[in-house]
């Protein structure tokens, strides 16, 4: 490391310990107080409605509980404030050092990239109802244009215990609910019908990182490798009905053709990208990081997507900040990224689009 | 197989299978389909290497006189160059085709290593502009040359597997050729150099 980042981590690592020191007694008293009077609250409100079915009225308590948890709302989380601190004060300073070319921002991702990804057209990713991005760098590495950001898909699933226990409670109460609503005058018999009775739950489904670059042919058209394992067989039984504008195409390599669906709107753009030194390349990042990547090429660009399924540059207040060693993992997570493209070659342009 | 032996398996096959609401005419059907699309495919695929090594044979006499002047000492090579390219479209068969199409390519990846020993000429813009069309020429052959090649496997495949080469043999489909890599593109790739 250079004599300059040393000193940067080192300085930021004193300013971190101070700022940890001064949030963590508070995130404690924040754990030991706000979290459980907010889930106390919750419990009260569920309490209150089934009370209020015997004796009514319910509205002033509920209005009291609502304002007081709204209230609670707007107390800030030490660990949040923690959080925040270093993915908005320390990290930025960390990636320009490294590299004076790369802006980074805490959160948010490319949208339109991810649309242009055409990952979105396979039925693994239809049900998605929200899209997460977080620690997004944009850069320049040996001079292939990137843009990289951890990315979380979440869709929405039925919880069955949840659904039963208020399917059980609707039971248990659907006797006092049907003598309420006989014996008030006037009342609104369809109140509370609408909706379904299912809870959904919104679960992460699929966590990576996301990267963009410039790839290193200028083509017309789409190409992508959809590993097998996460490929809907849904989607390959319609599309050898109906047919597809993608044509499935097998490569010359044995370890990419049995764990990847090969797609292209063209046989000769495909194989034109899919070239022997980038198909090898790809098949050493399969097999040194153990990882399936969703890979595709659309107009003259390369997008990834690698299921390393955890949280880059975490942050967590109980460990202590002990020196420079203290960012090692951030430094090696960047490291990684660059890795990727360099191992790629995608710097080794054969063509120029101008 | 012959067509005679072909026609009558595929008679009887229909025959027999015609109590079963003529599943065996479905199959035969569904076959040819499969493997008449197949061979169109071998052609379409045939005809985008065409269309590249037009290109390439367009580019070179203007690569030729780049550099033909700086580079004296390659006489040799530039005339073996000039020379095969007025025989490439003599070429009697897909084979002799192919093979002359492979000389070339080594032919002109040896002007890229000739230029090694004329460093000036090496580092002029035109030079590098030059090698770079070069490159991406090459490059767009071998691509079309493998989806020749895929496709033409997926044929030849139809052609000797059961039951379609019953088909084949009455349609008198026979293998069709590889376009073979040239020596030089079957050297293994050196993996380590990935990882500098």
């Amino acid at each position: 490391m250079r004599s300059e980042l040393i000193e940067l981590l080192r300085q930021n690592s004193i300013q971190l310990e101070k700022k940890r020191r001064k949030l963590k007694p508070l995130a404690l008293l924040y754990g030991f107080t706000v979290v459980p009077i907010r889930f106390l609250l919750k419990v009260a409100a569920v309490l209150i409605v089934i009370i209020g079915l015997f004796f009514p009225p319910i509205v002033l308590w509920l209005f009291l509980i609502g304002a007081i948890y709204i209230g609670l709302i707007f107390i800030p989380n030490p660990k949040e404030i923690y959080h925040d601190y270093i993915k908005e004060g320390i990290l930025p300073e960390i990636f320009k050092a490294v590299n004076s070319n790369y802006k980074y921002e805490p959160f948010g991702y490319n949208q339109e990239d991810l649309h242009s990804s055409g990952f979105f057209n396979k039925t693994f990713f239809r049900n998605n109802v929200r899209i997460t991005g977080e620690d997004r760098v944009k850069g320049v590495i040996e001079n292939v244009e990137v843009d990289f950001n951890e990315i979380s898909f979440f869709r929405e699933d039925i919880n069955w215990p949840k659904s039963i226990g208020v399917f059980l409670l609707i039971i248990f109460l659907l006797p006092v609910i049907i003598f309420r609503l006989i014996t008030s005058e006037g009342g609104d018999i369809n109140a509370g019908c609408g909706g379904s009775l299912f809870v959904r739950d919104t679960i992460q489904y699929y966590r990576g990182l996301f990267l963009c670059a410039d790839f290193n042919k200028n083509f017309e058209g789409n190409v992508i490798m959809m590993p097998k394992s996460i490929e809907s067989k849904w989607d390959r039984f319609t599309d050898s009905v109906f047919g597809s504008s993608f044509s499935k195409i097998q490569i010359e390599n044995q370890l990419i053709n049995s764990k990847y669906s090969i797609y292209t709107t063209n046989l000769q753009t495909g194989f034109y990208v899919l070239s022997p030194n980038l198909i090898e390349a790809i098949a050493q990042i399969i097999e040194t990081e153990k990882v399936l990547p969703m890979i595709s090429f659309n107009s003259g660009k390369i997008y990834m997507s690698i299921p390393w399924n955890r949280d880059y540059f975490s942050v967590n207040i109980n460990k202590s900040v002990e020196g420079v060693e203290y960012f090692t993992n951030y430094i090696d997570d960047i490291q990684s990224f660059e890795k990727i493209i360099k191992h790629l070659k995608l710097n080794v342009k054969i063509w120029s689009k101008t | 197989m012959s067509k005679s032996t072909a026609l009558i398996i595929l008679i009887v096959f229909v025959i027999i299978t015609s109590p079963f609401c003529f599943v065996g005419f479905i199959i035969v059907l569904f076959l040819y389909n499969s493997i008449v699309r197949q061979k169109n495919r071998v052609g379409m695929s045939y005809s985008g290497i065409d269309v590249v090594l037009k290109k390439r044979y367009d580019l070179v006499p203007n690569l030729v006189a780049s550099v033909k002047e700086y580079m004296s000492h390659e006489k040799e090579l530039f005339e073996k160059i000039t020379s095969l390219r007025s025989k490439i479209p003599n070429a009697t068969s897909k084979e002799e085709r192919f093979e002359m199409e492979n000389q070339m390519s080594q032919l002109l990846g040896g002007i890229n290593v000739s230029l090694e020993n004329y460093p000036d000429l090496k580092s002029s813009e035109n030079m590098i502009q030059l090698q770079r069309t070069l490159t991406e020429m090459e490059e767009q052959i071998s691509a079309a040359r493998r989806a020749y090649n895929s496709n033409v496997l997926a044929l030849n495949d139809k052609i000797v597997t059961v039951p379609s080469n019953v088909l084949a043999a009455f349609l008198e489909y026979k293998p069709a050729i590889y376009f073979e890599t040239t020596d030089s593109e079957k050297i293994n790739p050196n993996v380590s150099s990935l990882f500098r």
